[in-house]
C-alpha cells in the first residue's frame, strides 16, 4: 500500500506544496551534500542561473558549502572563476578540498562595474562552469543581465551580498541566507527557490560534504523521471 | 603553373586613404610644378573631378576637396603588406613595378578546393585590407600581368589560349614605355595582335629584342623566372591616418585593415599570433605601445579585434594618433585547420574568455592559483598565469579558504567582525596553550608549529591553531613563539 503510494507520489506530474520543483529546474550541478540536494530543484545548485548567499560574516563555511561543486565542475575540465574574492583563496585548502587549480581562474578587479562585466563574460562563457562574485551592492539591471549571461552560458553565478540586501526583490533563481548555529553547524535557510517555499532551516557541517558524492566524478546528475 | 596578377590602379589614393571609410572627396596629385590629380576616390568622382585634371580647377570644382601628394614610399609599403597577406595563397608571390603583385597559384588549386573558391578568397580579403584590384589568371606572369594592366579580369588556363587572349589588348599593357608605343601608334598598331602580326626581325630592329623577348614570355615561348618576395621574420604593418584621430573607432577601423593583413601572414606562415604590439605615433611625444598578450595563439580577426578593443579602451592616450602599425612579437605554430575531434570544444575558445577578461582589466588582473612547496602558509600559495599547469599534493593539515594579505591581530579583527566582546570558557585546551582571556574564543584544533625560512631571512616561527569564535567564525590563529607571548594573529578564515 505504501508503496503504490510511494509510486504515485513520484509521479512528475504530481506536486506537493512544501516539495521543491522538480521538472521545472533543467539543469543542476549536485551540491556534494544530499540532505541540501534534495532541497534544491533539479537536485543541486542551478545551472544557467544566479544564486545570491547572505551571511553575516566570513568563517562560518559559507564558501565550503560550494566546494564540492567547484571540484566537481574543476574536474570535469570547466572553469570555475573568483571574482574579487575578500581574501586571497589559499590554494592548498582549495587542493585539499579536491579542487583542480589549473581549472580556477583569480580574477582581480577594483571597480564594481569591472567585478560585474568580469561576471557576466564569465557565465557567457560556456566553459565556465561556476563564477563567484562578492559584490557590495547591486541593482536589479545589473542582476538581470547577469542571469541573461548565465542562461547563455549555461553556468552558475554565485553573488555573494551583504545581508541587507537579502530584504530586496530578486530575479536570482536562488536565495540562501546562512548563518552560524550553536552546534557549530551552518544553519541554511532558503529565502527563494523555484518551487514551493521550506519552510525549517536546514543544518548541515560544510566541511564534511557526503563522502559518495563528493569523490564521484560524474558530470551534473541527470533527473529521474518516472511515468 | 598558374599566376595571379593583381593590379592596383587606385594604389596611390589607396596608400593614405583606407585607413578611413572614403566620405568626404579626397584626391592624390603628382607633379612638383603643376600639379595633376592622380586617383580620387568615389565622393571626389561624384563632384564631377576626373584623373588628369589639374589641382586648381579640381579644387574649382570641389572646394571641399582634400589634396594629399602623391607618397612613394607608403605605396611600395602597401604593396609589401599586400604581398605579406598574400602568402597564404601562394608560397612566393612577387612584386611588380607599376602597382603589382604576382601570385603563383597553380600550387594552391586543390588546397583551396578548385580555382573559383580560390580567386573568390582573394576577391573578399583584398576589400578587408582596403585595397581594390583587378585580378586576371594566365599561365605565364607577363601574360597575367599585362591582363590586368589592361584591366581585363580574365582567366586563361591554357597555354594555348593565349595569343587570342592577349590579341585585343592595347599596345600600353606590354610596358614597354611611352616611347615605343607612340612609335607603333603612329605605325597603326594599336592591338598587341596587330604587334604579334608584325614580322619578328623588322620589329627587333625597331624597337629592340627587349619587347620581342616580353611578347615571347608573354606566351610562354621564353623562361620567365621572377624573383620571390621573402617573408618577414616578424609582421610589421603601418597606416597613416587621414586625420588625426582619439576614438577608438577611427582607430579600430585602421586596426582592422592591419588585422586582416596580419591573418594572411599568420595562415601563410601556419602560426598565430601570442603577443602583439601596436604602436600609435602621435603628433610630437614618443609613440604609445599597447601589447596584447594572447593565451593560445590565434589569428582570427575578429577575435584579435575584440581584444584590441578592449585594450584601446583601457589605454590612455596622450595625445591624437597619426598613425597606427601592428608588428607581432611572439608568434606560435598553428595547425592549418582545427583538428578538433568535436568542432566548439577547442581550447582556443576555452581561452577567449581569459584573454577577453585581460584585455580589459590587464594582464595581471587575471591569474590561476597553485600550491607551492613551502611551510611558510603566505609562501605556500603562488598566482601565476592561467595554464594547464599539473597540480601539487596539498599539505595534510587544516588550511583556510581565505588566506588574509596581511595578518591581523586577534582582538582587533574580532572587534573589526563585530562579535559580542564576551568571554567564553576554553573548553578544549590543547597544552595548556590560551589565548588572552579577554577575547572570546575556543581553539579546536592545534598546535600545528611551523618553523622556516631562517635562511632566507624571512623567518617564520609561529603556533597555528584553528580556533572558533562566538560569532560561530572559524579562524586559523597563530602565536609568535619568539614574540610577545599573549599576541596572537588571525591569519586564515575557515569560509
Amino acid at each position: 500500500m505504501s508503496s503504490a503510494l510511494d509510486v504515485l507520489l513520484e509521479h512528475p506530474g504530481l506536486w506537493r506544496g512544501g516539495e521543491c520543483a522538480r521538472a521545472a529546474a533543467a539543469a543542476a550541478v549536485p551540491s556534494g551534500f544530499a540532505l541540501l540536494d534534495r532541497c534544491l530543484p533539479g537536485g543541486g545548485w542551478p545551472q544557467g542561473a544566479l544564486t545570491e548567499v547572505f551571511a553575516p560574516v566570513q568563517g562560518i563555511g559559507e564558501f565550503a558549502l560550494f566546494l564540492p561543486a567547484c571540484a566537481r565542475l574543476t574536474r570535469a575540465g570547466r572553469w570555475v572563476a573568483f571574482i574579487a574574492p575578500p581574501h586571497i583563496p589559499y590554494a592548498p585548502a582549495l587542493a585539499q578540498a579536491g579542487l583542480d587549480l589549473a581549472r580556477l581562474l583569480l580574477i582581480k578587479t577594483e571597480a564594481l562595474t569591472d567585478t560585474c562585466w568580469a561576471l557576466e563574460q564569465a557565465l557567457k562563457s560556456r566553459h565556465c562552469g561556476a563564477a563567484f562574485a562578492w559584490p557590495r551592492r547591486i541593482e536589479d539591471r545589473t542582476l538581470r543581465r547577469l542571469q541573461l549571461a548565465a542562461e547563455q552560458g549555461g553556468g552558475s553565478g554565485f553573488l555573494f551580498l551583504p545581508q541587507a540586501a537579502a530584504a530586496n526583490a530578486s530575479t536570482a533563481a536562488l536565495r540562501l541566507a546562512l548563518g552560524a548555529a550553536d552546534t557549530g553547524e551552518l544553519e541554511l535557510r532558503i529565502l527563494k527557490r523555484r518551487g514551493g517555499l521550506l519552510a525549517r532551516p536546514l543544518r548541515l557541517d560544510p566541511r564534511r560534504p557526503d563522502a559518495s558524492v563528493a569523490a564521484s566524478d560524474r558530470g551534473p546528475r541527470a533527473l529521474a523521471h518516472f511515468g | 603553373m598558374l599566376w595571379a596578377c593583381l593590379h592596383f590602379p587606385l594604389l596611390p589614393l589607396e596608400a593614405l586613404a583606407r585607413s578611413a571609410p572614403g566620405r568626404t572627396p579626397l584626391a592624390v596629385a603628382e607633379g612638383a610644378t603643376r600639379p595633376r590629380i592622380l586617383a580620387l576616390n568615389p565622393a571626389a568622382h561624384a563632384a564631377g573631378i576626373r584623373t588628369g585634371m589639374a589641382v586648381s580647377a579640381a579644387l574649382a570644382l570641389a572646394p571641399g576637396l582634400a589634396v594629399r601628394a602623391r607618397n612613394s614610399a607608403l605605396e611600395a609599403h602597401a604593396l609589401r603588406e599586400i604581398a605579406q597577406w598574400a602568402l597564404q595563397f601562394s608560397p612566393a608571390p612577387s612584386l611588380e613595378d607599376g602597382h603589382g603583385v604576382l601570385l603563383e597559384i597553380g600550387a594552391g588549386v586543390k588546397l583551396f578546393g578548385g580555382l573559383d573558391r580560390l580567386l573568390a578568397a582573394l576577391h573578399a580579403g583584398l576589400p578587408e585590407l582596403g585595397f581594390s584590384a583587378v585580378m586576371a589568371v594566365a599561365p605565364t606572369p607577363t601574360a597575367a600581368l599585362m591582363l590586368a594592366r589592361a584591366s581585363e579580369p580574365r582567366i586563361v588556363e591554357e597555354a594555348a589560349l593565349l595569343p587570342r587572349a592577349l590579341a585585343p589588348l592595347p599596345v600600353a599593357a606590354i610596358g614597354c614605355g611611352e616611347q615605343s608605343i607612340q612609335t607603333l601608334a603612329d605605325l597603326g598598331v594599336h592591338s598587341v595582335g596587330a604587334l604579334l602580326a608584325l614580322p619578328r626581325d623588322g620589329v627587333a630592329r625597331r624597337f629592340g629584342q627587349g619587347l620581342l623577348d616580353t611578347l615571347d614570355r608573354a606566351l610562354g615561348r621564353l623562361p620567365d623566372p621572377r624573383l620571390a618576395f621573402t617573408a618577414p621574420e616578424q609582421f610589421y604593418a603601418r597606416l597613416e591616418l587621414p586625420a588625426p584621430a582619439w576614438e577608438v573607432e577611427a582607430l579600430l577601423f585602421g586596426c582592422k585593415r592591419l588585422l586582416a593583413g596580419l591573418s594572411g601572414w599568420l595562415r601563410g606562415a601556419g602560426l598565430g599570433a601570442m603577443r602583439l604590439r601596436l604602436e600609435l605615433a602621435h603628433e610630437d611625444g614618443a609613440p604609445s605601445t599597447p601589447t596584447l598578450d594572447l593565451a593560445t595563439p590565434s589569428r582570427d580577426p575578429a577575435h584579435l579585434g575584440m581584444l584590441l578593443r578592449e585594450r584601446l579602451e583601457r589605454t590612455r592616450l596622450p595625445a591624437r594618433v597619426e598613425a597606427i602599425a601592428l608588428a607581432t612579437e611572439l608568434c606560435a605554430p598553428l595547425a592549418a585547420r582545427d583538428m578538433a575531434l568535436f568542432p566548439g570544444t577547442d581550447a582556443a575558445e576555452e581561452t577567449q574568455l581569459i584573454e577577453r577578461l585581460c584585455a580589459r582589466l590587464g594582464d595581471d588582473a587575471v591569474c590561476a592559483l597553485r600550491p607551492h612547496a613551502d611551510h611558510r602558509p603566505e609562501l605556500a600559495w603562488r598566482s601565476e598565469r592561467p595554464s594547464r599547469a599539473a597540480s601539487v599534493p596539498a599539505p595534510p593539515a587544516p588550511r583556510p579558504l581565505w588566506l588574509l594579505a596581511e595578518p591581523r591581530r586577534l582582538d582587533q579583527f574580532l572587534h573589526c567582525a563585530r562579535t559580542p566582546n564576551q568571554l567564553l570558557p576554553s573548553a578544549q585546551t590543547p597544552n595548556q596553550v590560551l589565548p588572552p582571556a579577554q577575547t572570546p574564543i575556543v581553539l579546536m584544533d592545534g598546535p600545528e608549529r611551523i618553523e622556516a625560512g631562517w635562511w632566507e631571512g624571512r623567518d617564520v616561527c609561529r603556533d597555528y591553531f584553528v580556533a572558533r569564535a562566538r560569532s560561530g567564525q572559524t579562524l586559523w590563529i597563530y602565536r609568535q613563539r619568539d614574540g610577545a607571548p599573549e599576541q596572537w594573529y588571525v591569519h586564515g578564515i575557515f569560509a
